[in-house]
């Protein structure tokens, strides 16, 4: 952050592309009927809550089943035809409390016990009702200030704070990445994160002030499954 | 950590001189249960052992320390460690947090007071122990504070534990003390603010902005725990706003400066915030309540500099009262306050008088006190009531925190300039809600006076508090001492017109009493073409327009259709169209009533002003037996809506007199009953409620003149703590009084 001293001058803001509209028929945005995927088949909820009104948001290390917050999509599978959805590599878990990695992202953060943050192996069953190995949840217990991070965390070895949550207003965090770990993840070619940040998100102290929440890049639209499938963004 | 006073310290020291007393103690502790829950979380914690031998003992700290045995612990999360290995204490982690599932450690610190709760009744509020275990149990329940302080990552313990700490009867630190055990010690020298300061900072300024209501003790415990914490919390070019929120608490923070005698950077910066922004927040709190506030702000502006304002406060006092809708309204504050909107119950200016008590301790705003000079002209009651606030606890009790701080705050009111009168008013007015002795004291004090001027102090003073419980007052002086009589009585028909206004039927129902029962088929509140009227609506050639009954709807049903006998509902419905009213009350008459008849009584119909005049003078008719009870009901009956009547003061504002304490101190029985009956004119079921209400309460105070019970009981006795054998003689009591008033029927 570019207005700090200390640790946090080596962090950025950890900011996910965040699904808007997967589009049915390309061209036809206006009508929401038309789409066939949205946010809410990205966000996962732990499979035994998915018929619950209250949900855990926090996973402490004990294998999980995911699946997605919203009904299944039949009409995609029929569409896929037996080739795999695409998932993002990193995606929100239900309550915001918690993240969705691929497993290769995941292997390149080193997490001290001090940081809260726990890792639980999970195993996704997407709108496709496909089940799918290789993703971690990282949920997020603790919420820095910044002096403490600079007290305590400072004292860990860098490779040890690959990610820090800190507390912004009453009830906002931001999850902070080091620059070296989303600098590897550009380099494996992940395209879910941001990387590019203005002046606005690299003043800590202005948005440790504001009340903006800052945890999710822009929003992404694709104009057909077949787009999605390619990356191929439509805007 | 561990700084201890030097007092607890040598108790300590002397304490653990012997070693079997010691072991004792220490044996004693970790009995009990909320201990034992906790012993496996502490023991199987990194150095754990060590951990849980420091909590009972205090032994080991250095050593610990050393090993970073503390500042570790922030490895640890708590709720996962606690369900890996202690269940008991897990349970109760998730019990007392109010969340499903597990919730994050940031949000499980708010609830952990809860979770310890067994701790501390073991260790704080044990009455089975020795005065040497109970030093021990305390230092013992620090320890295990300690144990969470560090779990938490060092964050400063929450407002909870700072009461329970500090501030309740369980208290065992100084301010101090508990600062530098449970806040990181190296934000002391910085010359940051901690963001969670500033955090609180920004939710105290958001609250007192935001905050409709007065400022209670509550909000200045919590502005205290903020702002004694670091002196860098006073810095107010960190507000981001300014407004009443920031203006209010900039008016604290000086007034502590004050108090401690500080005047550094920091209280210039707050005196400077305030000079420059008094005036705006002034018209603006103002502005917010009153239109043409020019002559008051002139006149405070004035008042302030010591000069001649332009208009004398009785002009401005006149053009501030309030214009309500109905006249009457004014009656129910006071028997001589005026009702002003500047002092509604969620005016701004009530806040920003807070700030200027605030200011005006400080002796360097002569705007405050101009301010404060203008609410004690206006509003002495309210402006009593709303400075109280901050002595006074919680949204509930309202209490004064002890006799001492009221003592001193009705001392500070006279010092303001409030009359003896206005503050021995509120005194009564407050210990007849929170402290009956003192209350009855005041009242024996009042009975025994010989000197007339003395009462008529607090006469003049009664004036002004709510009138039920000027009323009250008097009746308990009356109950009090017998001889003395109903002083209020003068005041009946005053009450009376109150009380037959409140029940003043309303033009509907007024009109629908001209007509026997059996002429109309019903009144009811309409609010769309009703569907259990299919026929078709057609107008009257001589259709009424009622400009002057608002939502009227008069209907005769006919065989086809129905027809609009009177509509007062829409001025600009166009009279020649065929659709129902849309909104008002439809009186719907049935076909064989003659038309010619409702517009002989529409036009003759009283308006609402006349009807509770006539109601007036055929109850003082009858109460002066210038009429029997028939006659008394057949012509005041029609314009009273009885149903829902109560003589519970309650039941309407607290602020309207009411007719019992008249009832209960009338010695003339057959004067009493007629008062009684005048309200009796409902249906069977309506007079039954009344009757058996006020036979409750004439029971009771029949019990009361026989001394069976003292003033105090009568206050808060109901038929329920009677025997079997009192409660056997309250029916009987009834029985024979409802024959009584029965009788007065056939009069």
């Amino acid at each position: 952050m570019q207005d700090c001293e200390g640790i946090l001058a080596d962090y950025l803001p950890l900011q996910i592309f965040e699904m808007y509209q997967v589009w049915e028929t390309p061209g036809e945005y206006c009508d929401v009927e038309g789409s066939l995927l949205d946010g809410e088949h990205f966000e996962w909820i732990q499979f035994s809550d998915r018929r619950k009104s209250t949900r855990n948001q926090l996973y402490v290390g004990t294998p999980q089943q995911f699946c997605a917050i919203t009904r299944r999509c039949a009409k995609v599978t029929t569409l896929l035809d037996g080739e795999l959805l695409r998932l993002p590599q990193a995606s929100y878990c239900w309550g915001g409390q918690s993240l969705m990695l691929a497993n290769e992202l995941a292997q390149e953060l080193g997490l001290a016990a001090n940081l809260g943050i726990t890792q639980t192996s999970a195993t996704i069953v997407d709108v496709t009702q496909t089940t799918r190995e290789g993703y971690t949840a990282l949920s997020f217990h603790k919420r820095f200030t910044v002096q403490r991070v600079n007290q305590r965390l400072a004292q860990l070895p860098a490779e040890q704070r690959s990610l820090i949550c800190l507390a912004l207003r009453e009830h906002s965090s931001l999850v902070l990445i080091h620059k070296t770990v989303l600098a590897r993840w550009q380099a494996i070619g992940v395209t879910c994160v941001k990387y590019e940040f203005g002046d606005e998100l690299q003043n800590l102290k202005a948005m440790l002030k504001s009340n903006h929440n800052f945890s999710h890049a822009e929003q992404m639209s694709y104009d057909s499954l077949q787009n999605y499938q390619m990356e191929k963004e439509d805007f | 950590m561990n700084k201890l006073s030097s007092r607890i310290k040598g108790a300590i020291s002397s304490l653990f001189s012997s070693e079997e007393q010691k072991s004792i103690i220490v044996h004693n502790l970790a009995f009990y249960q909320g201990m034992s829950e906790l012993k496996p979380f502490i023991c199987t914690l990194p150095h754990g052992d060590e951990l849980w031998h420091y909590v009972l003992t205090g032994e080991g700290q250095s050593e610990l320390a050393q090993l970073n045995a503390f500042v570790d612990l922030d490895q640890i999360l708590i709720l996962v460690h606690a369900k890996h290995h202690a269940r008991d204490f897990y349970k109760q982690l998730k019990r007392t947090s109010s969340f499903s599932g597990f919730i994050g450690q940031f949000e499980l610190r708010a609830s952990l007071k809860n979770a310890l709760s067994q701790v501390a009744d073991e260790l704080l509020e044990n009455n089975d122990i020795s005065w040497a275990e109970e030093i021990a149990f305390k230092q013992a329940y620090l320890r295990v504070l300690d144990i969470f302080y560090y779990l938490c990552d060092e964050e400063t313990l929450d407002d909870d534990f700072y009461q329970q700490l500090v501030i309740e009867r369980t208290a065992l630190l100084s301010n101090q003390e508990f600062f530098d055990r449970y806040s990181p010690d190296q934000y002391a020298s910085s010359e940051v603010l901690p963001e969670r300061l500033e955090r609180r900072i920004d939710q105290a300024l958001k609250q007192l902005n935001s905050s409709t209501n007065t400022i209670g003790l509550d909000d200045i415990t919590h502005l205290d725990r903020v702002f004694d914490e670091t002196r860098l919390a006073y810095d107010c070019s960190q507000w981001r706003a300014i407004n009443m929120g920031s203006f209010v608490l900039a008016s604290y923070l000086l007034c502590r400066d004050h108090k401690h005698k500080i005047n550094d950077g920091y209280t210039k910066a707050l005196s400077k915030f305030i000079e420059e922004n008094f005036l705006a927040v002034l018209n603006k709190s103002i502005r917010d309540e009153q239109d043409n506030i020019d002559q008051l702000v002139n006149w405070l502006t004035h008042t302030a500099n010591g000069d001649t304002p332009a208009h004398h406060l009785d002009t401005i006092k006149a053009s501030l009262a309030a214009k309500t809708y109905d006249a009457s309204d004014q009656s129910e504050l006071g028997s001589t306050q005026p009702c002003y909107d500047l002092f509604n119950s969620i005016s701004r200016f009530l806040t920003l008088l807070n700030a200027c008590y605030w200011l005006h301790a400080t002796k360097r705003f002569p705007l405050a006190r101009a301010v404060l000079t203008l609410s004690i002209e206006l509003a002495p009651q309210r402006t009593l009531s709303v400075l109280s606030k901050q002595y006074r606890e919680g949204v509930f009790t309202q209490a004064f925190a002890n006799k001492k701080q009221l003592k001193k705050f009705l001392k500070e009111m006279l010092q303001l300039g409030l009359p003896k009168s206005q503050v021995d008013a509120f005194e009564v007015s407050y210990a007849r809600k929170y402290d009956t002795k003192r209350y009855l004291w005041l009242m024996i004090k009042y009975t025994v006076t010989q000197e007339q001027a003395k009462r008529a102090v607090l006469d003049r003073g009664l004036l002004s508090i709510n009138g039920d419980e000027r009323q009250l007052f008097y009746l308990d002086v009356h109950r009090a001492e017998r001889k003395m009589p109903f002083i209020l009585l003068p005041e009946l028909p005053k009450i009376l017109a109150e009380q037959l206004r409140i029940c003043a039927a309303d033009n509907c129902n007024s009109l629908a009493g001209a007509f026997d029962a059996q002429d109309v088929k019903f009144i009811e509140w309409i609010e769309e073409e009703p569907k259990r009227l299919p026929k078709p609506l057609i107008n009257d050639p001589n259709m009424l327009v009622l400009s002057d009954m608002r939502h009227v709807i008069v209907i005769i049903e006919q065989a086809d259709n129905y027809l609009l006998i009177a509509d007062g509902t829409d001025m600009y419905r166009d009279i020649d169209d065929y659709q129902w009213p849309y909104i008002g009350e439809l009186l719907l008459f049935k076909p064989h009533v003659d038309k010619d008849k409702i517009f002989h009584a529409l036009n003759n119909l009283p308006s609402h002003e006349q009807r509770c005049g006539l109601t007036l003078q055929y109850a003082q008719q009858y109460l002066a037996q210038k009429m029997s009870f028939k006659q008394y009901q057949h012509k005041a009956g029609p314009f009273l809506d009885i149903e829902d009547y109560s003589w519970a003061t309650q039941h309407y504002s607290n602020k309207c007199g009411h007719l019992v304490p008249f009832i209960l101190s009338e010695i003339d029985h057959d004067r009493r009953n007629r008062l009684i009956k005048l309200f009796c004119i409902g249906d069977e079921e309506d007079n039954n409620s009344l009757l058996s209400e006020i036979s409750r309460e004439l029971f009771l105070e029949q019990r009361l003149i026989a001394r069976e019970f003292d003033l105090c009981d009568r206050h808060n006795i109901t038929l329920d703590d009677l025997t079997d054998e009192a409660y056997q003689q309250y029916e009987a009591f009834e029985r024979q009084f409802l024959e009584q008033l029965t009788a007065m029927d056939e009069e």
